[in-house]
């Protein structure tokens, strides 16, 4: 798993049952609008994460509908454990590169 | 799905240099998914202070690209897709590409999906794709 998919998860997991709009995210993360998006699409394909658009009217708040994307039930579980196994991964490596650390 | 708004007043729409933006870069996407990306895009525009607009759309445009890639097998919400079978498919010319979710990490972890048919084969099949011709494979 890339490093910017695992900001987005990361940024997911602050607080789980909270959906969030593609602009918060990018802010969260630090990452552009750009990247983002496709991280989005690809979680939303193995339905990790599911989106809507806001549930206004445009014309009468005079402003448009944001998407907003949320993370799944399985999608939190799936997301958790792929962070895990990743900073699992991450210590492993920079334990062998500065062995002095681990004491 | 409501989410508390975060109050950003807009000063200004975006003007026709980042609306063209959007547009070049919609047009990068599967069809089906043009609607839905166009109006999510010019809307990030709309929130976006007005110094970072540029950039944003500069950034959207760049990924256009591998987003398009993303979303080449997803039927788009609210969009009747119609099964059109490619004639390169009725004679057995499939063209496969290899799918692996990203939080499979094995390499065995994968399937094999026709780009024109959505015809679906595991990973486990790889005899017959490996023989084919390129990307592409005999079946």
């Amino acid at each position: 798993m890339t490093m910017p998919t695992q900001a987005v998860l990361r940024a997911f997991l602050e607080d789980p049952s909270e959906a969030r709009y593609g602009l918060e995210i990018s802010a969260a993360t630090g990452l552009p609008s750009g990247t983002i998006h496709p991280i989005l699409a690809r979680l939303e394909n193995v339905r990790w994460v599911v989106s809507d658009w806001e549930d206004i009217d445009p014309s009468r708040e005079g402003r448009p509908r944001r998407r907003y994307y949320e993370l799944t039930e399985d999608g939190i579980e799936q997301a958790r454990h792929a962070l895990a196994v990743a900073d699992a991964a991450r210590s492993r490596i920079t334990l062998r590169l500065r062995p002095g650390e681990a004491t | 799905m409501t989410a508390p708004v975060v109050a950003h007043p807009p000063i200004r729409r975006p003007g026709r240099l980042l609306n063209a933006l959007v547009s070049m870069s919609v047009r990068l996407l599967p069809r089906p998914h043009r609607p839905r990306y166009d109006t999510e895009w010019r809307s990030e525009l709309f929130y976006t202070a007005l110094s970072r607009r540029l950039v944003t759309a500069l950034s959207q445009a760049r990924g256009a690209l591998p987003l398009a890639h993303e979303l080449r097998f997803r039927p788009a919400t609210g969009v009747s897709m119609t099964k059109r079978k490619d004639w390169r498919c009725v004679l057995g010319f499939h063209k496969y590409v290899r799918h692996q979710p990203v939080h499979m990490s094995g390499r065995l972890d994968y399937w094999w999906e026709c780009a024109r048919c959505r015809r679906f084969r595991n990973s486990t099949d790889g005899n017959a794709i490996a023989s084919g011709f390129g990307s592409g494979g005999w079946v």
